[in-house]
């Protein structure tokens, strides 16, 4: 079960972004996405979760294409922190949180008792807590993050998609943070996708990577079978040593000048 | 918002008995009440002419002012969240450009084939026909993109701006009936005037409400709100074309009247907080209790009457900038 992506494209005008593209994604794995800017990363993202219709082929998750699915079902299937999250209205945290229960709630209803609770464990999970009475449009950016972090917690689902989450974190929060969705896949048994742009925290987390460029995937597997300077130097043209690093027990890329 | 109700209610008894013929709060009721329920031996006590002067003249006109006012503010509070700026207004898109340069038609060419209603019905199709202008052009490129919205909004009322100063310029005796439509005015107001925009206001109003959470998403960003489960497109092009169409009415009975639309959910989200479900009602009311002052005003108030636009404008805008002011210092010293 979990993502299947057969031969998708996409286009911005006539410009290719997403070019005959298939794969698995299976649950409880952690997949780390890596590529050059613009290789077409965040359209992926955007076509899992529906928010962009591939022009040919289709995405099927749980054996469904998304087509099929409603968007509120989908709602509940597939949480996603974007990458840029700027808002002019004043909401406080706590508000922006509980939107990720929406979905669950009928529309003039009002929010039942388990939903406040979870609201409560996500923003403690996130360290949002202490600021949930705050505006929205008073936070930093790495506050902001955590906050929407959170949202997708509230939303409860099986499926996680990250793009560059961490861009705005210090380095303990992000350890955090990262920490909580690698638990979800194993303990949940949650499928979790996420955009990088740091190689080494991806490869210290994540169970698979899935190397991007010019919209096509160049190298996918296990992480200790793919990060190596071959594929490094195919995919980002920089030269590169890879070895492992019992600290972290994990393959590390170091570079040099 | 039970307060702000109750409060609309007395505004419109209190503001009836306003005006060259001053009549009590207690008669005005009455007045009110008898020819509600065919009632009319409690009036008999009252001065013959007015139940005329309530009913006929002061009520038409109280109640287009107080439909109109509401529909302006959740409009505006609709275009706002939409197009994720809290600049918008209900005329962000050119709408009132449209109704204006379809009015200014109108009279220029002296149409009167459907009788009084020719004007405003050139308003309105003016207003809708640059609407469908505004959201073809910022749909062309797929999506519909609030910046793309905001820009052929801008772009229309620019070239319909110059069609109007080109239709002035070469009316002659008419240019001075052009200026004080495009002022905005509740003279005159009929009770099919008000059935209009009450029906009107209230559907707007029923969608609006009905989408206020989907609402809230969408002002998060289209990819925030396509997670959470909202059609984006769909209910985008929806609310917009609702909005919108409220504007149209609103505009094409009373004219064109700034700054409702655009300061009444700005003072009303300082109250309520963001949160539509709570904005927008809270909006509807003040909204309509503040176009309805600002129109005694204009009616009862000042030695001569000005035009409603005007007045709404002079008051508006000052004020705005003051609690605008005082919040910006506020945030400052919280900090």
């Amino acid at each position: 079960m979990g993502f299947e992506v057969k031969n998708i494209s996409f286009f911005y005008g006539k410009k290719k972004i997403i070019d005959n593209l298939s794969i698995r994604l299976e649950r409880g794995r952690f997949y780390g996405i890596l590529g050059p800017n613009g290789s077409g990363k965040s359209t992926f993202l955007d076509l899992l979760s529906s928010h962009r219709q591939p022009a040919t082929g289709g995405v099927f998750l749980n054996g469904k294409n998304l087509t099929a699915y409603s968007r509120k079902q989908l709602a509940k299937e597939i949480a996603v922190v974007p990458q840029n999250f700027h808002i002019n209205f004043p909401y406080t945290v706590a508000d922006i949180v509980m939107m990720g229960r929406y979905p669950y709630i009928p529309r003039f209803a009002r929010p039942a008792a388990a939903d406040l609770a979870l609201m409560e464990k996500v923003m403690h999970q996130a360290e949002a807590f202490e600021f949930r009475h705050r505006f929205i449009t008073e936070l930093s950016g790495g506050e902001r993050q955590r906050v929407v972090f959170a949202r997708a917690l509230a939303q409860d689902t099986p499926v996680l998609l990250l793009d560059e989450a961490t861009s705005n974190l210090d380095i303990r929060h992000t350890m955090a943070l990262m920490n909580q969705v690698s638990e979800k896949t194993q303990r949940s048994d949650g499928l979790v996708i996420a955009v990088f742009q740091d190689i080494n925290l991806a490869s210290v987390f994540c169970d698979e990577l899935v190397f991007f460029r010019n919209g096509a995937i160049v190298d996918h597997g296990r992480k200790d079978e793919v990060l190596n300077p071959d594929t490094i130097r195919t995919v980002f043209e920089v030269e590169s040593h890879v070895e492992f690093e019992p600290f972290s027990n994990a393959r590390q890329v170091i570079f040099r000048r | 918002m039970l307060f702000l109700g109750f409060f609309l209610c007395a505004v419109i008894i209190y503001t009836s008995g306003l005006g060259y013929v001053p009549i009590s709060f207690g008669n005005v009721f009455k007045i009110i009440y008898a020819s509600l329920f065919d009632h009319a031996a409690i009036v008999d006590h009252v001065d013959r002419l007015w139940p005329t002067i309530i009913m006929d003249v002061r009520l038409p006109r109280i109640l287009t002012a107080a439909a109109v006012g509401g529909g302006l503010a959740v409009s505006g509070v609709i275009f706002q969240g939409l197009l994720l700026n809290p600049l918008a207004d209900p005329y962000t898109l050119g709408v009132s450009a449209g109704a204006a340069f379809g009015a200014s038609l109108a009279i220029l060419l002296n149409i009167s084939l459907i009788g009084t209603f020719s004007v405003p019905i050139f308003a309105f199709l003016g207003a809708v026909a640059t609407l469908l202008l505004v959201t073809y052009l910022s749909a062309s490129s797929g999506r519909l993109s609030s910046n793309n919205l905001i820009l052929s909004g801008i772009i229309v009322a620019a070239i319909l701006a110059a069609g109007i100063s080109f239709i002035k310029y070469i009316a002659d005796e008419q240019v001075a009936v052009i200026i004080f439509w495009l002022m905005g005015s509740f003279a005159s107001k009929t009770w099919t005037d008000v059935a209009l925009t009450v029906m009107v206001v209230c559907l707007g109003f029923l969608v609006f409400i009905y989408f206020a959470r989907d609402l809230n998403l969408l002002s998060l960003g289209n990819r925030t709100a396509s997670s959470l489960g909202v059609g984006t497109q769909r209910t985008t092009l929806l609310l917009l074309v609702t909005a919108s169409m409220v504007t149209a009415v609103c505009v094409s009975v009373s004219g064109i009247i700034g700054f409702v639309g655009l300061l009444v959910p700005h003072m009303m989200r300082f109250v309520t907080g963001p949160d539509h479900r709570k904005l927008l009602p809270v909006s509807l009311l003040a909204g309509a209790i503040l176009l309805l002052v600002a129109d005694t005003v204009t009616r009862a108030v000042l030695p001569e009457e000005i035009p409603i636009g005007v007045l709404t404008a002079l008051i508006g805008g000052p004020f705005f900038c003051y609690i605008f002011r005082k919040r910006q210092a506020g945030r400052e010293q919280s900090l």
